[in-house]
């Protein structure tokens, strides 16, 4: 067959299969042979506000616990190294880094799980976002509200040099270790010998510079050693691990089989109204779509439809104008400051699709601990867990945008009852908080708590 | 009032893991890479000649951002090194393309696909009459959510294992739900997609 009449023959089938479209648009499915997560759990144990989940509802329950081991992170060879920890721990709690007396810590207080308890952030400025948890950062597949960044590391440069921020700069900060006899020592330890060509002199060749006085022969350095830094940082920050929380309590008793219904420590560990809760959640709610797995995050990016600073449409491009930045990045995963470019984070990075369908879309924020975090959503628009429900529940003052092309959400109508159950589950995410000199200020601050625990 | 968070489509509900429900589907007549047959100018998923291996290596100097304006999506992303040649399993899924051109076959790696974590497929692609797939043919992988009107986050990027085998890694199916795969050989200045759904709890 001729090749012009072979393409005559595929063209005319391809016509036939489009008649046939509707017809076949709808094929049976069927079942893989994967395994069943809430085979686990043994029905019989369930307490009566859980006795109606059906086997896709048990199977999401039972993959909220445990958390898994920490993932390594390729980018970063001193992500578990410890003296590099010590000097990020130092950092952290630094004001001196910045001209204006700003640390990491102004808006990631370890007494509010690591955040600022404002809607948005306050450095030397006003920020444009609501400060998040640094706690259990080192999981999150994206970092920021619209994934700018793709590891602790490369967004710590952010807010240091961000002028709302901490306004400061990459050489203040290398000066600031430098010239500070146990930061230079524990940066020694971590790193070995302080660069020499960034040793004091006159003129000092870590002054603070212009954007136009470029100091070109001698910026390689300064951006190796602060990338140096910066890693440390992150290495302190993957030790903000959360603890177990009520709800790993909970669903190890199902599991194993421990604890009785009364027992703080065993299916005691939830309240009827969390229990409850956690029904809705995995079921009607569809909180799950997106809050998956044991972080209760699919890592990923969505638009809710929140009404922008215009009281009406969603104005922040958020994901979509990250994207670029991102890509762009020379200190993403596999840019020439990673210490493995070729790693799975790397080909995601690359990867990255853009579409128009990001404009708006924010990170699904991960749960543990979210009880501890107030204000919530991206801009800190709702002062409680409540008001968060709430809006899931009715939708008040939402975009009619939808979710991407569809109208996912939907109100829910779970009414005062049901949200206040819902809610009850949300606290009972809040962790155990650790007795560990890590997570205070090396000055000595103790941790405090001031909200979530397993409300009944 | 009922939201419609509720399960996707009316595939029955087997236990399961994260885990995928198939249906062998049947193209709906979607052979034509044409723009009008995807859901955006960025859908088209990652693709790969059939005799040259993609893109370029990692690179040491800051990442070029895409122009602007450009519909094109970001650098996809370097091949592996090697892509081993491969086997697939009795479970892999099978459709024939649009046309009856070629018959499809494709398997995740690890043999399920993970909760909203970037995976890998293996697929094989034949002539209907056994004959072994020309050295120029290109194939394109790629999946969307069909009742969301959104696609994956990542490009896909296809390597080639072997004549007519290959892997298409970074493909990331991010949400529960109605999820449609479809990959697409281009040969001769004409494309045949095979197709199936895939159910995500």
């Amino acid at each position: 067959m001729s090749r012009s009449s072979e393409r005559w023959r595929r063209l005319a089938l391809r016509a036939l299969h489009h008649a046939c479209a509707l017809l076949v648009a709808v094929a049976p499915s069927v079942a893989s042979p994967d395994s069943f997560a809430g085979d686990e759990i043994d029905r019989k144990r369930l307490p009566p506000e859980l006795a109606a989940l059906d086997d896709d509802e048990l199977g999401r329950l039972a993959r909220m616990s445990p958390l898994p081991p920490l993932a390594e992170d390729r980018s970063n060879r001193f992500a578990g190294n410890a003296d590099a920890a010590e000097l990020g721990h130092l950092l952290f709690f630094e004001s001196r880094i910045s001209p204006k007396g700003v640390s990491c810590a102004t808006c990631h207080q370890p007494e509010r799980y690591f955040t600022d308890g404002k809607a948005l952030a306050e450095g030397v400025g006003v920020a444009r976002r609501n400060a998040p948890t640094v706690v259990d950062s080192a999981r999150r597949r994206w970092i920021g509200w619209d994934g700018k960044f793709d590891s602790v590391w490369s967004q710590a440069l952010a807010p240091i040099e961000h002028p709302d921020e901490m306004g400061s700069s990459r050489e203040r900060l290398l000066r600031t270790v430098r010239d500070d006899a146990p930061l230079r020592s524990a940066f020694e330890r971590a790193f070995g010998a302080f660069p020499a060509a960034l040793a004091a002199a006159t003129p000092d060749p870590l002054a603070d510079r212009s954007a136009s006085e470029s100091d070109a022969p001698r910026q390689p350095v300064v951006n190796e050693t602060t990338v140096l830094v910066l890693k440390a940082l992150a290495a302190y920050q993957r030790k903000l691990a959360s603890g177990p929380t009520p709800l790993d309590r909970f669903i190890a008793a199902l599991k194993d089989g421990g604890g009785a219904v009364g027992e703080a420590d065993g299916l005691g560990a939830l309240s009827p109204a969390a229990r409850r809760g956690l029904a809705t959640f995995v079921g009607r709610g569809g909180c799950y779509q997106c809050h998956r797995g044991s972080s209760f995050t699919d890592e990923e990016f969505h638009a809710l439809g929140l009404a922008g600073a215009n009281g009406r449409v969603p104005d922040d491009p958020a994901r979509l104008a990250a994207l670029d930045f991102l890509q762009a990045n020379p200190m993403n995963s596999a840019g020439s400051f990673s210490d493995e470019r070729d790693s799975p984070k790397a080909a995601m990075v690359r990867g990255l699709r853009r579409s128009g369908e990001l404009f708006g879309q924010f990170r699904t924020p991960a749960l543990r601990g979210v009880a501890l975090t107030p204000p919530f959503m991206h801009d800190g628009r709702f002062a409680s867990l409540d008001d968060v429900v709430r809006f899931y529940d009715t939708l008040e003052g939402a975009s009619p945008v939808g979710h991407h092309g569809e109208m996912l959400l939907e109100p829910l109508g779970l009414g005062e009852e049901g949200r206040a159950d819902l809610v009850a589950f949300l606290r009972a995410l809040s962790p155990d908080l650790p007795d560990s000199g890590i997570w205070v200020n090396p000055s000595g601050t103790p941790m405090r708590t001031g909200q979530g625990g397993n409300e009944r | 009032m009922k939201s419609s968070f509720a399960r996707n489509g009316s595939a029955p509900k087997p236990p399961s893991g994260p885990r995928l429900l198939l249906a062998t589907m049947l193209l709906a007549g979607a052979a034509s890479m044409t723009a009008c047959d995807r859901p955006s100018d960025q859908s088209v998923g990652g693709g790969v000649s059939s005799s040259a291996s993609p893109s370029s290596s990692p690179s040491a100097v800051p990442v070029t951002a895409p122009p602007s304006g450009t519909v094109a999506g970001p650098a996809r992303a370097s091949a592996p090194a090697t892509v081993r040649t491969f086997e697939l399993g009795p479970d892999a899924r099978e459709a024939s393309s649009a046309d009856g051109t070629y018959r499809v076959r494709w398997e995740p790696e690890g043999g399920a696909i993970p909760d909203a974590e970037p995976f890998a497929i293996r697929l094989e692609v034949v002539r209907a009459d056994g004959k072994p797939l020309a050295g120029d043919a290109r194939i394109l992988v790629d999946a969307e959510m069909p009742h969301h009107g959104h696609g994956m986050n990542l490009v896909p990027v296809v390597s080639r294992a072997a004549p007519g085998k290959f892997v298409a890694s970074g493909m990331l199916m991010h949400m529960p739900g109605r999820w449609v795969v479809a990959i697409d050989v281009e040969e001769d200045g004409l494309a045949e997609r095979a197709q199936w759904y895939v159910e995500i709890e």
